[in-house]
């Protein structure tokens, strides 16, 4: 009963529009707000994102530490701590589903079978005490219903899939007596033995050696295209998202700033933010140079500026940035938006000088210009 | 694991032939004897000469240490020098009830300690927290003796509800076979059709046990609720949250089985506290055990029981531990080959 009318409030207050009427989206987020209510206020860590996500296709979700890119991924998982979490608001539609709207239960049935989620750390998100055939096998019994037996067996058909050595003697050991990077793998094999609609890979790669990076990212890949699931990175790293998704959204505190399809935002960057990140590679065009860096810090959580949240950091903000925030808009010609008044009629002028720079920076980085 | 036994068995030995020097030297170094402890304060100094003489405790004492090592490899712990009782025979009548004793105190303390802090962990910070806090330091601050003369006059004197005295009814006349009050109860319950007997050896047990594991019932329930939380904030939990298991299987399976570690771990050592704090609960329930004799040994200068009764703990609080680490090494895996 109470839900129900904690439910009704809601529905004032945001209007809802329904299941995204296309049926081939799988993954529909909406105006999601997830706050954290701490001793000094309340962070507003996810602060209305909005992306969605297509069967089979690739998202990638970039930003500096803190932007909210992990919290909206455990948002849409179900996986917080409340408190001190609370999610204040939006919808996350999944196939067909809002998953805001239904009871722990029915989330902990999705949770696991519908979609999976693989963790940054190899090295703790693995149970020390139970053999690693156990833990993928768990979820098999519990979502497919079936025999410990045939679980198994699945088990190691998945440690197979994800290019693990004599997987039927792997099963039987425990997480210590792994390598992180087969830790990573076995926890892709974890992901996939339920055959998901939707894998969340919350930096998957980041606690890796640099030689393992590489070789998970293209299993993510491989698994991702010969299971049809659609994905979901999260990762800081715009090199990951380059050569792994289709889609990309850059997020800034809390926000999405710029999103479209990944050789849209990689090579015609729209929000400085996005350039920003571009500039702040590593090349070797750039070899004993100075390391070109976003100037300041991420704003304050609880002190954010009144405009654009990324106006104190950016080199064209001008009056307008520090009065108001702007909305996500189209530029013409561009399959991508972005959430910057550079690309509102205001900042025609001014449109130009940014322009040059984000060509200069795209062109200085290809590898053309690299060799 | 076979060879980890035979590992832990075998640094046994040194330990204990250590210890069994210690001992034999720290019980001659208290002041009087067992001489004037069997002849009283009158005796003359001819006399106290005589009865170390017979004793013989006039030979060098290294002479004496071997002798006394010598008959331990036999099989034979000695006798009282005071009443010449076997230390084996008094031993086989008296350790079951301390065991007894200890065994209801351990299962008090786990029994009650683990839901304990698994509730507090659960509302942590919050009231029922609180309150359990506030258990958990009364147990820790309470003295033995204090706790079981207060349950013994609530429980015993006013409400007349439980028996207070010794560990089984005397009246009863149940025949001693094991010398386990409550499986000798249990027999006898068995063989003679009514339950009186088993049921009076349990009511006994039930007082001693509360005062004597009042302590380790407070550490359980502080150790069980710092580990459930701390095992809760690990990535493992959440992978096993993120795989849509229940959350009565995540907390029963995925934290308690790590969880488990710490306190297992604090159980050893409080299993080996218990065996000393018998002392005081023997005294104040009247129970005929281990304990109570040690005291009077040590008081008697009897050194031959002080030695084969504290080398006896010993080797019990060390077959403990080893249980112990066995079921430790059980529970973590990343232990078991090392």
């Amino acid at each position: 009963m109470k839900q129900k009318a904690d439910l009704a409030v809601y529905q004032e207050e945001t209007p809802r529009v329904g299941p995204p009427t296309d049926p081939d989206v799988l993954l529909d987020v909406r105006n999601l707000q997830t706050h954290f209510h701490v001793m000094d206020g309340t962070v507003k860590a996810v602060d209305g994102v909005d992306f969605s996500l297509k069967r089979g296709e690739t998202l990638g979700i970039v930003g500096e530490s803190g932007c909210g890119k992990s919290v909206t991924a455990l948002t849409i998982m179900q996986l917080l701590d409340m408190p001190p979490g609370e999610i204040v608001g939006g919808e996350i539609w999944f196939e067909g589903r809002d998953l805001l709207t239904l009871a722990p239960e029915q989330i902990r049935k999705i949770r696991g079978a519908d979609m999976a989620m693989i963790f940054q750390e190899p090295m703790t998100s693995l149970n020390p005490v139970f053999t690693i055939g156990d833990q993928i096998s768990e979820a098999i019994i519990l979502h497919q219903h079936v025999g410990k037996k045939e679980a198994m067996t699945r088990a190691i058909a998945s440690l197979r899939a994800v290019g693990i050595n004599a997987p039927e003697r792997r099963v039987k050991q425990y997480p210590h007596e792994m390598s992180g990077g087969i830790r990573q793998r076995v926890m892709i094999a974890m992901a996939l033995s339920c055959n998901p609609q939707l894998i969340i890979a919350d930096e998957p790669t980041t606690a890796l050696d640099v030689t393992i990076q590489a070789q998970i990212l293209e299993l993510i890949k491989k698994i991702q295209a010969d299971s049809g699931a659609a994905l979901l990175l999260i990762t800081h790293d715009l090199a990951v998202v380059a050569e792994t998704v289709q889609n990309v959204a850059v997020m800034y505190a809390g926000r999405v700033v710029e999103a479209g399809p990944v050789e849209d935002v990689l090579l015609r960057p729209q929000h400085p933010y996005t350039l920003g990140l571009l500039n702040s590679i590593p090349a070797l065009h750039k070899r004993g140079r100075k390391l070109d860096v976003i100037k300041g810090v991420v704003p304050n959580p609880f002190r954010m500026p009144p405009g654009c949240k990324f106006e104190p950091r950016c080199p064209y903000a001008w009056e307008v940035c520090r009065r108001s925030e702007p909305d996500m808009m189209d530029t013409p010609g561009r399959k991508s938006r972005s959430r910057c008044f550079l690309h509102a009629a205001e900042g025609a002028a001014r449109r130009y000088e940014f322009e040059k720079a984000a060509v200069a920076t795209v062109t200085a980085g290809l590898p053309e210009a690299q060799a | 694991m076979a060879r980890f036994i035979v590992r832990r068995v075998i640094a046994a030995v040194p330990v204990l032939l250590g210890l069994s020097v210690l001992l034999f030297i720290f019980v001659r170094l208290l002041p009087g004897g067992p001489a004037s402890a069997i002849l009283g304060q009158h005796a003359t100094p001819q006399r106290i000469a005589d009865v170390n003489e017979a004793l013989g405790l006039t030979r060098p004492l290294y002479v004496q240490y071997f002798e006394y090592i010598g008959r331990l490899l036999h099989g034979d712990f000695g006798s009282s020098y005071v009443d010449g009782t076997k230390v084996v025979d008094v031993f086989l009548l008296r350790f079951p009830s301390t065991i007894e004793l200890t065994m209801g105190a351990l299962f008090f303390a786990i029994g009650l300690g683990i839901p304990l802090g698994r509730i507090a962990a659960r509302h942590s910070n919050g009231l029922i927290d609180g309150i359990v806090t506030v258990i958990s330091l009364f147990g820790i601050s309470i003295p033995v003796f204090v706790l079981g003369y207060t349950l013994a006059f609530f429980f015993g004197v006013q409400l007349h509800w439980l028996p207070t005295f010794g560990l089984a009814d005397p009246t009863l006349g149940v025949p001693a076979v094991t010398n386990f009050p409550i499986i000798d109860g249990a027999l006898a319950s068995l063989q003679g059709g009514t339950t009186a007997p088993f049921v009076d050896a349990i009511a006994h047990v039930i007082l001693p046990s509360i005062a004597l594991g009042s302590i380790p019932l407070a550490v359980v329930t502080r150790i069980t609720r710092a580990a459930v939380i701390e095992v809760s904030n690990e990535d493992y939990v959440r992978t096993a949250r993120a795989k849509g298991l229940t959350e009565k299987r995540v907390d029963n399976r995925h934290i308690m089985r790590n969880a488990w570690l710490p306190v297992t771990t604090v159980i050893g050592l409080e299993a080996g506290a218990l065996l000393a704090g018998a002392v005081l609960t023997e005294t104040v329930f009247n129970i005929n055990g281990v304990g109570s004799w040690v005291v009077d040994s040590i008081r008697n200068h009897d050194y031959v029981v002080v030695q084969s009764l504290v080398l006896i703990f010993a080797v019990i609080f060390m077959v403990v531990n080893l249980i112990v680490d066995i079921g430790y090494a059980f529970l973590n895996p990343r232990i078991r080959y090392s």
